[in-house]
Protein backbone atom coordinates (compact mmCIF):
# COMPACT_ATOMS: atom_id res chain seq x y z
CA UNK A 1 0.00 0.00 0.00
CA UNK A 2 1.20 3.45 -0.77
CA UNK A 3 2.17 5.81 1.98
CA UNK A 4 -0.43 8.58 2.12
CA UNK A 5 0.73 11.92 3.45
CA UNK A 6 -1.77 14.75 3.74
CA UNK A 7 -1.32 18.44 4.07
CA UNK A 8 -4.11 19.69 6.37
CA UNK A 9 -5.04 22.09 3.57
CA UNK A 10 -5.77 19.10 1.35
CA UNK A 11 -7.79 16.95 3.78
CA UNK A 12 -11.31 16.12 2.54
CA UNK A 13 -14.07 18.43 3.68
CA UNK A 14 -15.94 16.87 6.64
CA UNK A 15 -19.71 17.00 6.34
CA UNK A 16 -21.21 18.77 9.35
CA UNK A 17 -24.43 18.08 11.18
CA UNK A 18 -26.71 20.72 12.66
CA UNK A 19 -27.60 20.47 16.35
CA UNK A 20 -31.34 19.90 17.01
CA UNK A 21 -33.37 23.12 17.01
CA UNK A 22 -33.61 24.88 20.34
CA UNK A 23 -30.57 23.19 21.87
CA UNK A 24 -28.06 25.41 23.60
CA UNK A 25 -24.43 24.40 23.30
CA UNK A 26 -22.10 25.94 25.86
CA UNK A 27 -18.40 26.06 26.59
CA UNK A 28 -16.74 26.07 30.03
CA UNK A 29 -17.16 29.51 31.60
CA UNK A 30 -20.04 30.51 29.36
CA UNK A 31 -23.06 32.23 30.89
CA UNK A 32 -26.20 30.10 30.75
CA UNK A 33 -28.66 32.47 32.37
CA UNK A 34 -28.53 35.51 34.62
CA UNK A 35 -32.15 35.15 35.72
CA UNK A 36 -32.57 34.24 39.39
CA UNK A 37 -34.54 31.29 40.66
CA UNK A 38 -32.81 28.47 38.79
CA UNK A 39 -31.24 25.55 40.62
CA UNK A 40 -27.78 24.51 39.52
CA UNK A 41 -27.35 20.91 38.39
CA UNK A 42 -24.33 18.95 37.21
CA UNK A 43 -21.83 20.81 35.09
CA UNK A 44 -22.81 24.29 36.29
CA UNK A 45 -21.69 26.79 38.92
CA UNK A 46 -22.86 30.18 40.19
CA UNK A 47 -20.90 33.37 40.71
CA UNK A 48 -21.47 35.86 43.57
CA UNK A 49 -24.38 37.49 41.76
CA UNK A 50 -26.14 34.17 41.34
CA UNK A 51 -25.64 33.97 37.57
CA UNK A 52 -25.41 30.43 36.24
CA UNK A 53 -22.31 29.41 34.27
CA UNK A 54 -21.31 26.18 32.63
CA UNK A 55 -18.13 24.46 33.72
CA UNK A 56 -18.03 21.83 30.97
CA UNK A 57 -18.46 21.83 27.21
CA UNK A 58 -21.86 20.38 26.40
CA UNK A 59 -25.58 20.82 25.90
CA UNK A 60 -27.82 22.63 28.38
CA UNK A 61 -30.63 20.55 29.84
CA UNK A 62 -33.53 22.12 31.70
CA UNK A 63 -36.00 20.19 33.84
CA UNK A 64 -38.43 22.68 35.39
CA UNK A 65 -36.13 24.90 37.43
CA UNK A 66 -33.14 22.59 37.40
CA UNK A 67 -30.46 23.56 34.89
CA UNK A 68 -27.62 21.18 34.14
CA UNK A 69 -25.09 20.72 31.35
CA UNK A 70 -24.57 17.30 29.80
CA UNK A 71 -20.90 17.15 28.80
CA UNK A 72 -19.88 16.08 25.29
CA UNK A 73 -17.05 13.90 26.54
CA UNK A 74 -16.87 12.55 30.07
CA UNK A 75 -15.49 9.49 31.78
CA UNK A 76 -17.86 6.56 32.06
CA UNK A 77 -19.89 6.77 35.26
CA UNK A 78 -22.19 3.78 34.97
CA UNK A 79 -25.64 2.62 35.94
CA UNK A 80 -26.77 -0.57 37.63
CA UNK A 81 -27.37 -3.20 34.99
CA UNK A 82 -24.93 -1.82 32.40
CA UNK A 83 -22.93 -4.39 30.48
CA UNK A 84 -19.27 -3.35 30.39
CA UNK A 85 -16.06 -4.69 28.91
CA UNK A 86 -12.97 -4.23 31.06
CA UNK A 87 -9.40 -5.32 31.65
CA UNK A 88 -8.17 -6.93 34.88
CA UNK A 89 -5.45 -4.76 36.40
CA UNK A 90 -4.83 -6.35 39.78
CA UNK A 91 -5.60 -9.38 41.91
CA UNK A 92 -6.34 -8.78 45.56
CA UNK A 93 -7.59 -11.03 48.30
CA UNK A 94 -10.89 -12.48 47.02
CA UNK A 95 -11.42 -9.68 44.52
CA UNK A 96 -10.13 -8.36 41.19
CA UNK A 97 -9.63 -4.74 40.16
CA UNK A 98 -10.92 -4.05 36.68
CA UNK A 99 -10.15 -1.04 34.48
CA UNK A 100 -13.44 0.01 32.85
CA UNK A 101 -12.23 3.40 31.57
CA UNK A 102 -14.06 5.17 34.37
CA UNK A 103 -12.75 7.54 37.01
CA UNK A 104 -11.71 4.62 39.17
CA UNK A 105 -11.04 0.94 38.67
CA UNK A 106 -14.09 -1.25 39.25
CA UNK A 107 -14.12 -4.11 41.75
CA UNK A 108 -15.15 -7.65 40.93
CA UNK A 109 -15.63 -9.68 44.09
CA UNK A 110 -14.92 -13.40 44.02
CA UNK A 111 -18.44 -14.09 45.22
CA UNK A 112 -19.88 -12.13 42.30
CA UNK A 113 -18.46 -14.50 39.72
CA UNK A 114 -20.98 -17.07 38.59
CA UNK A 115 -18.99 -20.29 38.64
CA UNK A 116 -20.28 -23.25 36.67
CA UNK A 117 -22.21 -25.61 38.88
CA UNK A 118 -24.63 -24.76 41.65
CA UNK A 119 -24.20 -21.52 43.58
CA UNK A 120 -22.15 -22.10 46.68
CA UNK A 121 -20.22 -20.15 49.29
CA UNK A 122 -16.68 -19.24 48.39
CA UNK A 123 -14.02 -21.09 50.35
CA UNK A 124 -10.33 -20.59 51.00
CA UNK A 125 -9.55 -22.95 48.10
CA UNK A 126 -11.48 -20.65 45.79
CA UNK A 127 -9.44 -17.67 46.97
CA UNK A 128 -6.23 -19.47 46.17
CA UNK A 129 -7.60 -20.54 42.78
CA UNK A 130 -8.50 -17.03 41.64
CA UNK A 131 -5.78 -17.09 39.02
CA UNK A 132 -7.45 -20.00 37.29
CA UNK A 133 -10.40 -17.72 36.60
CA UNK A 134 -8.99 -14.30 35.66
CA UNK A 135 -5.42 -13.04 35.59
CA UNK A 136 -3.92 -9.56 35.06
CA UNK A 137 -4.52 -8.12 31.55
CA UNK A 138 -7.41 -10.50 30.81
CA UNK A 139 -10.37 -8.85 29.11
CA UNK A 140 -13.75 -9.64 30.64
CA UNK A 141 -17.38 -8.77 30.02
CA UNK A 142 -19.37 -8.10 33.17
CA UNK A 143 -22.40 -6.27 34.48
CA UNK A 144 -22.60 -3.37 36.93
CA UNK A 145 -24.08 -4.80 40.10
CA UNK A 146 -23.99 -1.77 42.39
CA UNK A 147 -21.84 1.11 43.58
CA UNK A 148 -19.56 1.52 46.55
CA UNK A 149 -19.67 4.53 48.85
CA UNK A 150 -16.87 6.26 46.95
CA UNK A 151 -18.67 5.91 43.62
CA UNK A 152 -16.60 3.02 42.28
CA UNK A 153 -18.42 0.28 40.46
CA UNK A 154 -19.05 -3.23 41.77
CA UNK A 155 -19.19 -5.73 38.93
CA UNK A 156 -20.74 -9.14 38.65
CA UNK A 157 -20.08 -11.84 36.09
CA UNK A 158 -23.24 -13.68 35.18
CA UNK A 159 -23.94 -16.57 32.86
CA UNK A 160 -22.73 -15.88 29.26
CA UNK A 161 -20.17 -13.46 30.65
CA UNK A 162 -16.57 -13.79 31.69
CA UNK A 163 -13.20 -13.92 30.01
CA UNK A 164 -13.04 -12.81 26.38
CA UNK A 165 -10.58 -14.49 24.06
CA UNK A 166 -9.70 -14.81 20.36
CA UNK A 167 -10.66 -11.32 19.42
CA UNK A 168 -9.69 -7.68 19.55
CA UNK A 169 -10.37 -4.90 22.00
CA UNK A 170 -11.44 -1.48 20.70
CA UNK A 171 -12.01 1.63 22.76
CA UNK A 172 -14.36 4.50 21.83
CA UNK A 173 -15.76 7.41 23.86
CA UNK A 174 -18.50 6.13 26.18
CA UNK A 175 -20.80 9.03 25.24
CA UNK A 176 -21.33 7.42 21.82
CA UNK A 177 -22.92 4.28 23.29
CA UNK A 178 -26.66 4.27 23.99
CA UNK A 179 -28.35 1.77 26.26
CA UNK A 180 -30.18 -0.97 24.40
CA UNK A 181 -31.91 -4.27 25.17
CA UNK A 182 -28.85 -6.36 24.51
CA UNK A 183 -25.20 -5.53 24.04
CA UNK A 184 -24.23 -8.77 22.34
CA UNK A 185 -24.71 -8.57 18.56
CA UNK A 186 -23.51 -10.15 15.34
CA UNK A 187 -22.61 -7.93 12.39
CA UNK A 188 -23.06 -9.26 8.86
CA UNK A 189 -23.56 -12.74 10.29
CA UNK A 190 -19.84 -13.18 10.80
CA UNK A 191 -18.46 -10.86 13.47
CA UNK A 192 -19.57 -11.03 17.10
CA UNK A 193 -19.50 -7.68 18.81
CA UNK A 194 -19.96 -6.84 22.48
CA UNK A 195 -20.63 -3.12 22.91
CA UNK A 196 -19.86 -2.19 26.51
CA UNK A 197 -21.68 0.84 27.88
CA UNK A 198 -18.27 2.13 28.98
CA UNK A 199 -17.14 2.51 25.36
CA UNK A 200 -15.02 -0.66 25.40
CA UNK A 201 -15.88 -3.02 22.57
CA UNK A 202 -14.89 -6.62 21.89
CA UNK A 203 -14.84 -8.04 18.37
CA UNK A 204 -14.41 -11.70 17.56
CA UNK A 205 -15.27 -14.17 14.82
CA UNK A 206 -18.70 -15.77 15.17
CA UNK A 207 -18.63 -19.46 15.92
CA UNK A 208 -20.74 -21.86 13.89
CA UNK A 209 -23.43 -23.79 15.78
CA UNK A 210 -21.33 -26.97 15.80
CA UNK A 211 -18.35 -25.09 17.15
CA UNK A 212 -20.50 -23.54 19.89
CA UNK A 213 -21.62 -27.04 20.92
CA UNK A 214 -18.04 -28.29 21.05
CA UNK A 215 -17.12 -25.30 23.20
CA UNK A 216 -20.03 -25.91 25.58
CA UNK A 217 -19.09 -29.57 25.99
CA UNK A 218 -15.35 -29.07 26.44
CA UNK A 219 -15.74 -26.06 28.72
CA UNK A 220 -12.39 -25.18 30.26
CA UNK A 221 -10.46 -27.55 28.00
CA UNK A 222 -11.73 -25.89 24.84
CA UNK A 223 -8.99 -24.59 22.57
CA UNK A 224 -10.26 -22.29 19.83
CA UNK A 225 -9.36 -22.97 16.21
CA UNK A 226 -7.11 -20.30 14.65
CA UNK A 227 -9.19 -17.61 12.95
CA UNK A 228 -9.06 -17.93 9.13
CA UNK A 229 -8.17 -15.05 6.84
CA UNK A 230 -11.69 -14.26 5.56
CA UNK A 231 -12.95 -13.87 9.12
CA UNK A 232 -10.00 -11.64 9.98
CA UNK A 233 -10.84 -9.40 7.05
CA UNK A 234 -14.41 -9.07 8.28
CA UNK A 235 -13.26 -8.32 11.82
CA UNK A 236 -10.85 -5.69 10.46
CA UNK A 237 -13.68 -4.18 8.44
CA UNK A 238 -15.98 -3.92 11.47
CA UNK A 239 -13.12 -2.57 13.57
CA UNK A 240 -12.43 0.15 11.01
CA UNK A 241 -16.14 1.01 10.72
CA UNK A 242 -16.35 1.43 14.49
CA UNK A 243 -13.21 3.59 14.44
CA UNK A 244 -14.67 5.70 11.61
CA UNK A 245 -17.94 6.24 13.49
CA UNK A 246 -16.01 7.20 16.63
CA UNK A 247 -13.81 9.56 14.64
CA UNK A 248 -16.93 11.36 13.33
CA UNK A 249 -18.67 11.30 16.73
CA UNK A 250 -21.57 9.21 15.51
CA UNK A 251 -23.49 6.82 17.79
CA UNK A 252 -22.08 3.31 17.95
CA UNK A 253 -24.98 0.93 17.62
CA UNK A 254 -25.43 -2.30 15.63
CA UNK A 255 -27.64 -0.44 13.13
CA UNK A 256 -25.10 2.33 12.48
CA UNK A 257 -22.26 -0.19 12.33
CA UNK A 258 -24.18 -2.38 9.86
CA UNK A 259 -24.99 0.62 7.66
CA UNK A 260 -21.37 1.70 7.71
CA UNK A 261 -20.29 -1.89 7.00
CA UNK A 262 -22.50 -2.08 3.90
CA UNK A 263 -21.14 1.23 2.62
CA UNK A 264 -17.62 -0.04 3.18
CA UNK A 265 -17.93 -3.23 1.15
CA UNK A 266 -16.65 -1.61 -2.05
CA UNK A 267 -13.34 -0.82 -0.33
CA UNK A 268 -10.53 -3.02 0.91
CA UNK A 269 -10.61 -3.15 4.74
CA UNK A 270 -7.21 -1.47 4.94
CA UNK A 271 -8.42 1.54 2.94
CA UNK A 272 -11.12 2.26 5.52
CA UNK A 273 -8.58 4.15 7.63
CA UNK A 274 -7.99 6.91 5.08
CA UNK A 275 -9.83 10.24 5.59
CA UNK A 276 -11.61 10.21 2.19
CA UNK A 277 -13.08 6.77 2.73
CA UNK A 278 -14.08 7.53 6.33
CA UNK A 279 -16.01 10.48 4.96
CA UNK A 280 -17.83 8.30 2.41
CA UNK A 281 -18.78 5.44 4.72
CA UNK A 282 -20.05 7.70 7.50
CA UNK A 283 -22.30 9.84 5.31
CA UNK A 284 -25.87 9.68 6.64
CA UNK B 1 -8.80 5.79 25.93
CA UNK B 2 -5.35 5.03 27.31
CA UNK B 3 -5.70 1.71 29.04
CA UNK B 4 -2.82 -0.18 27.56
CA UNK B 5 0.04 -1.38 29.65
CA UNK B 6 -0.06 -4.93 28.39
CA UNK B 7 -2.28 -7.29 26.42
CA UNK B 8 -3.72 -10.63 27.48
CA UNK B 9 -1.97 -13.75 26.06
CA UNK B 10 -5.05 -14.44 23.93
CA UNK B 11 -4.92 -10.97 22.32
CA UNK B 12 -1.18 -11.33 21.67
CA UNK B 13 -1.79 -14.69 19.98
CA UNK B 14 -4.54 -13.12 17.83
CA UNK B 15 -2.19 -10.34 16.71
CA UNK B 16 0.66 -12.80 15.98
CA UNK B 17 -1.57 -15.08 13.91
CA UNK B 18 -2.91 -12.11 11.96
CA UNK B 19 0.59 -10.83 11.23
CA UNK B 20 1.60 -14.32 10.02
CA UNK B 21 -1.34 -14.27 7.58
CA UNK B 22 -0.42 -10.73 6.46
CA UNK B 23 -3.64 -9.21 7.75
CA UNK B 24 -3.26 -7.00 10.78
CA UNK B 25 -5.99 -5.91 13.18
CA UNK B 26 -6.89 -2.88 11.05
CA UNK B 27 -6.72 -4.83 7.78
CA UNK B 28 -3.25 -3.56 6.80
CA UNK B 29 -0.57 -5.82 5.41
CA UNK B 30 2.75 -6.10 7.22
CA UNK B 31 4.34 -3.36 5.11
CA UNK B 32 1.41 -0.92 4.97
CA UNK B 33 1.67 2.53 6.52
CA UNK B 34 -1.18 4.40 8.17
CA UNK B 35 -2.09 7.75 6.53
CA UNK B 36 -0.83 10.85 8.30
CA UNK B 37 -0.82 14.64 7.96
CA UNK B 38 2.06 17.11 8.07
CA UNK B 39 1.68 20.78 8.83
CA UNK B 40 4.63 23.16 8.98
CA UNK B 41 5.18 26.74 10.10
CA UNK B 42 2.61 26.57 12.89
CA UNK B 43 4.84 27.86 15.69
CA UNK B 44 5.64 31.35 14.42
CA UNK B 45 8.01 32.08 17.32
CA UNK B 46 10.26 29.27 16.10
CA UNK B 47 12.53 29.35 13.08
CA UNK B 48 10.86 26.18 11.87
CA UNK B 49 8.13 23.86 13.10
CA UNK B 50 6.05 20.88 12.11
CA UNK B 51 3.10 18.95 13.43
CA UNK B 52 2.58 15.34 12.40
CA UNK B 53 -0.70 13.57 13.16
CA UNK B 54 -0.91 9.81 12.49
CA UNK B 55 -4.08 8.33 13.97
CA UNK B 56 -3.58 9.17 17.64
CA UNK B 57 0.16 9.88 17.41
CA UNK B 58 0.62 13.65 17.63
CA UNK B 59 4.17 15.03 17.29
CA UNK B 60 5.09 18.71 17.51
CA UNK B 61 8.59 19.84 16.50
CA UNK B 62 9.97 23.34 17.08
CA UNK B 63 13.35 24.51 15.79
CA UNK B 64 15.20 27.52 17.17
CA UNK B 65 18.41 28.87 15.67
CA UNK B 66 20.75 30.68 18.03
CA UNK B 67 24.27 31.98 17.79
CA UNK B 68 26.78 29.67 19.40
CA UNK B 69 30.31 28.34 19.32
CA UNK B 70 31.27 25.44 17.07
CA UNK B 71 32.53 22.19 18.49
CA UNK B 72 36.36 22.11 18.80
CA UNK B 73 36.41 18.90 16.73
CA UNK B 74 34.50 20.56 13.86
CA UNK B 75 35.34 24.26 13.83
CA UNK B 76 33.83 24.90 10.40
CA UNK B 77 30.45 23.40 11.18
CA UNK B 78 27.33 24.53 12.95
CA UNK B 79 25.86 22.50 15.81
CA UNK B 80 22.55 20.74 16.32
CA UNK B 81 20.96 19.56 19.56
CA UNK B 82 17.83 17.46 19.90
CA UNK B 83 15.56 17.06 22.90
CA UNK B 84 12.48 14.88 23.04
CA UNK B 85 9.72 15.07 25.60
CA UNK B 86 6.98 12.45 25.72
CA UNK B 87 4.12 14.17 27.50
CA UNK B 88 2.88 12.28 30.56
CA UNK B 89 -0.66 12.63 29.26
CA UNK B 90 0.21 10.69 26.10
CA UNK B 91 0.37 7.24 27.66
CA UNK B 92 0.21 5.64 31.12
CA UNK B 93 3.83 4.51 30.82
CA UNK B 94 4.97 8.12 30.37
CA UNK B 95 3.71 9.20 33.77
CA UNK B 96 6.25 10.38 36.31
CA UNK B 97 9.75 9.34 35.28
CA UNK B 98 8.52 6.54 33.04
CA UNK B 99 9.37 8.37 29.85
CA UNK B 100 12.93 9.34 30.82
CA UNK B 101 14.68 6.43 29.13
CA UNK B 102 12.49 6.69 26.06
CA UNK B 103 13.07 10.45 25.80
CA UNK B 104 16.83 9.94 25.90
CA UNK B 105 16.78 7.07 23.38
CA UNK B 106 14.61 9.03 20.92
CA UNK B 107 16.67 12.21 21.33
CA UNK B 108 20.02 10.46 20.92
CA UNK B 109 18.81 8.57 17.87
CA UNK B 110 17.42 11.69 16.20
CA UNK B 111 20.60 13.61 16.99
CA UNK B 112 22.73 10.89 15.36
CA UNK B 113 20.43 11.07 12.34
CA UNK B 114 21.04 14.79 11.94
CA UNK B 115 24.77 14.78 12.69
CA UNK B 116 25.60 11.93 10.29
CA UNK B 117 27.61 12.97 7.28
CA UNK B 118 25.49 13.78 4.25
CA UNK B 119 22.52 14.63 6.45
CA UNK B 120 22.15 18.28 7.49
CA UNK B 121 24.54 20.64 5.76
CA UNK B 122 26.23 21.82 8.94
CA UNK B 123 29.02 23.59 7.07
CA UNK B 124 26.52 26.13 5.77
CA UNK B 125 25.71 27.04 9.38
CA UNK B 126 29.25 28.21 10.10
CA UNK B 127 29.74 31.97 10.46
CA UNK B 128 33.30 32.47 11.71
CA UNK B 129 35.31 29.21 11.74
CA UNK B 130 36.27 28.26 15.26
CA UNK B 131 34.45 31.24 16.75
CA UNK B 132 30.78 31.58 15.81
CA UNK B 133 28.19 29.40 14.17
CA UNK B 134 24.47 28.77 14.16
CA UNK B 135 23.29 26.27 16.77
CA UNK B 136 20.01 24.56 15.91
CA UNK B 137 17.90 23.47 18.85
CA UNK B 138 15.37 20.85 17.80
CA UNK B 139 12.64 20.33 20.40
CA UNK B 140 10.25 17.45 19.90
CA UNK B 141 7.08 17.02 21.91
CA UNK B 142 5.12 13.79 21.75
CA UNK B 143 1.64 15.03 22.61
CA UNK B 144 -0.07 11.68 22.12
CA UNK B 145 1.12 8.25 21.03
CA UNK B 146 -0.40 5.50 18.90
CA UNK B 147 2.91 3.75 18.37
CA UNK B 148 5.74 4.22 15.87
CA UNK B 149 7.54 7.11 17.54
CA UNK B 150 11.01 6.74 15.95
CA UNK B 151 9.72 7.00 12.40
CA UNK B 152 7.19 9.77 12.97
CA UNK B 153 9.70 11.89 14.90
CA UNK B 154 12.28 11.57 12.12
CA UNK B 155 9.67 12.55 9.50
CA UNK B 156 8.40 15.52 11.52
CA UNK B 157 11.94 16.73 12.25
CA UNK B 158 12.89 16.48 8.56
CA UNK B 159 9.76 18.44 7.57
CA UNK B 160 10.44 21.10 10.20
CA UNK B 161 14.07 21.48 9.08
CA UNK B 162 13.04 21.68 5.43
CA UNK B 163 10.91 24.70 6.27
CA UNK B 164 13.31 26.34 8.75
CA UNK B 165 14.62 29.75 7.84
CA UNK B 166 17.55 31.50 9.50
CA UNK B 167 18.24 35.23 9.20
CA UNK B 168 21.10 36.21 6.88
CA UNK B 169 24.23 37.29 8.70
CA UNK B 170 26.81 39.76 7.45
CA UNK B 171 30.26 39.15 8.96
CA UNK B 172 32.22 42.40 9.21
CA UNK B 173 35.94 42.08 9.92
CA UNK B 174 37.30 44.57 12.40
CA UNK B 175 40.90 45.43 13.31
CA UNK B 176 42.59 43.34 16.00
CA UNK B 177 41.03 40.03 14.85
CA UNK B 178 37.61 41.20 15.98
CA UNK B 179 34.41 40.47 14.15
CA UNK B 180 31.01 42.06 14.13
CA UNK B 181 27.91 40.17 13.13
CA UNK B 182 25.14 42.06 11.41
CA UNK B 183 21.81 40.28 11.39
CA UNK B 184 19.37 41.35 8.75
CA UNK B 185 16.18 42.97 10.13
CA UNK B 186 14.10 41.99 7.16
CA UNK B 187 12.28 38.70 7.88
CA UNK B 188 12.21 37.96 4.17
CA UNK B 189 15.99 38.15 4.02
CA UNK B 190 16.69 34.65 5.26
CA UNK B 191 18.30 31.38 4.34
CA UNK B 192 16.49 28.08 4.15
CA UNK B 193 18.26 25.25 5.92
CA UNK B 194 19.36 22.54 3.51
CA UNK B 195 17.54 19.47 4.78
CA UNK B 196 17.43 17.45 1.55
CA UNK B 197 19.93 14.92 2.90
CA UNK B 198 18.21 14.40 6.25
CA UNK B 199 17.26 10.72 6.53
CA UNK B 200 13.94 9.20 7.51
CA UNK B 201 13.72 6.30 9.96
CA UNK B 202 11.91 3.03 9.25
CA UNK B 203 11.29 0.79 12.26
CA UNK B 204 10.65 -2.93 12.06
CA UNK B 205 8.79 -4.64 14.88
CA UNK B 206 9.20 -8.39 14.97
CA UNK B 207 5.90 -10.07 15.90
CA UNK B 208 6.17 -13.84 15.95
CA UNK B 209 8.34 -14.74 12.94
CA UNK B 210 7.51 -11.66 10.85
CA UNK B 211 8.33 -7.97 10.78
CA UNK B 212 5.78 -5.17 10.52
CA UNK B 213 6.37 -1.50 9.91
CA UNK B 214 4.34 1.35 11.43
CA UNK B 215 3.29 -0.68 14.44
CA UNK B 216 0.33 0.42 16.55
CA UNK B 217 0.55 0.64 20.35
CA UNK B 218 -1.07 -2.80 20.63
CA UNK B 219 1.39 -4.30 18.15
CA UNK B 220 4.33 -2.74 19.99
CA UNK B 221 3.19 -4.69 23.06
CA UNK B 222 3.53 -7.95 21.06
CA UNK B 223 6.96 -7.42 19.58
CA UNK B 224 10.01 -9.52 20.33
CA UNK B 225 12.54 -7.21 18.68
CA UNK B 226 12.65 -3.69 17.28
CA UNK B 227 15.18 -2.52 14.67
CA UNK B 228 15.30 0.92 13.07
CA UNK B 229 17.09 2.02 9.90
CA UNK B 230 17.64 5.61 8.79
CA UNK B 231 17.72 6.08 4.99
CA UNK B 232 18.26 9.33 3.13
CA UNK B 233 16.97 10.53 -0.22
CA UNK B 234 19.89 9.15 -2.22
CA UNK B 235 19.18 5.68 -0.81
CA UNK B 236 22.14 5.54 1.58
CA UNK B 237 21.91 4.32 5.16
CA UNK B 238 23.10 6.70 7.83
CA UNK B 239 22.34 4.88 11.06
CA UNK B 240 20.65 1.93 12.65
CA UNK B 241 19.31 1.27 16.08
CA UNK B 242 18.33 -1.93 17.71
CA UNK B 243 15.95 -1.65 20.61
CA UNK B 244 14.53 -4.35 22.76
CA UNK B 245 15.13 -7.97 21.77
CA UNK B 246 17.37 -9.93 19.39
CA UNK B 247 17.17 -10.61 15.67
CA UNK B 248 18.97 -12.68 13.00
CA UNK B 249 21.06 -11.79 9.97
CA UNK B 250 18.53 -12.96 7.35
CA UNK B 251 15.89 -10.66 8.88
CA UNK B 252 18.33 -7.74 8.81
CA UNK B 253 19.08 -8.32 5.12
CA UNK B 254 15.38 -8.32 4.23
CA UNK B 255 14.72 -5.31 6.42
CA UNK B 256 17.47 -3.30 4.73
CA UNK B 257 15.84 -3.76 1.30
CA UNK B 258 12.39 -2.87 2.59
CA UNK B 259 13.64 0.11 4.62
CA UNK B 260 15.14 1.68 1.50
CA UNK B 261 11.94 1.23 -0.51
CA UNK B 262 9.67 2.59 2.22
CA UNK B 263 11.92 5.51 3.20
CA UNK B 264 12.31 6.69 -0.39
CA UNK B 265 8.55 6.61 -0.87
CA UNK B 266 7.99 8.55 2.34
CA UNK B 267 10.59 11.16 1.35
CA UNK B 268 9.05 11.57 -2.11
CA UNK B 269 5.49 11.91 -0.76
CA UNK B 270 6.55 14.17 2.06
CA UNK B 271 8.37 16.57 -0.25
CA UNK B 272 5.27 16.63 -2.46
CA UNK B 273 3.00 17.39 0.53
CA UNK B 274 5.33 20.19 1.71
CA UNK B 275 5.35 21.63 -1.78
CA UNK B 276 1.52 21.61 -1.88
CA UNK B 277 1.44 23.34 1.48
CA UNK B 278 3.89 26.01 0.41
CA UNK B 279 1.90 26.85 -2.69
CA UNK B 280 -1.46 26.85 -0.92
CA UNK B 281 -0.74 30.08 1.01
CA UNK B 282 -2.84 29.07 3.99
CA UNK B 283 -2.87 31.74 6.73
CA UNK B 284 -0.53 30.80 9.58
CA UNK B 285 -1.93 30.65 13.10
CA UNK B 286 -0.12 31.50 16.31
Amino acid sequence: MEVKIYSPAALPEKHTRQPPAGSQIVLPGELITSEPGYMRGHGTYQNEEGHLFSCVAGVVERVNKLVSVRPVRARYVGDVGDVVVGRITELQQSKWKVDIAGRQDAILQLGAVNLPGAARRRTIEDQLQMRSLFVENDVIVAEVQSFFQDGSVALQVGRDMGKLENGIFVSVPSSLIKRSKTHFHTIAGAVDIIIGMNGCIWLSASLSDEEKEVKAIQGKNYVAKPVPREDREKIARVRNCVAALAERNLPIHPDTITECYRASLKYDPKHLITPEVIEVITKP
Amino acid sequence: KKMLKSLSPSEIKFVEEGVAQNIRVDGRGRLDYRPFSLETGIVTQANGSCRLVLEDTDILVGIKAELGEPDAAAPDCGTVFVSVECCPSASPEFEGRGAEDLNVELAKFTERLLRASGSLDLKSLCLIPGRQCWALYVDVMVLDSAGNLFDTISIAVRAALATTSIPKVNVIEKPGNQYELELSDDPEDSLKVDAVGVPVAVTFSKIGAFDVIDATLEEELCLSCRTTFAVSQNGSFSSTQKGYGSTDVKSLKDQVKIARRVALQIIERMDAALHTEESSNRPKIG
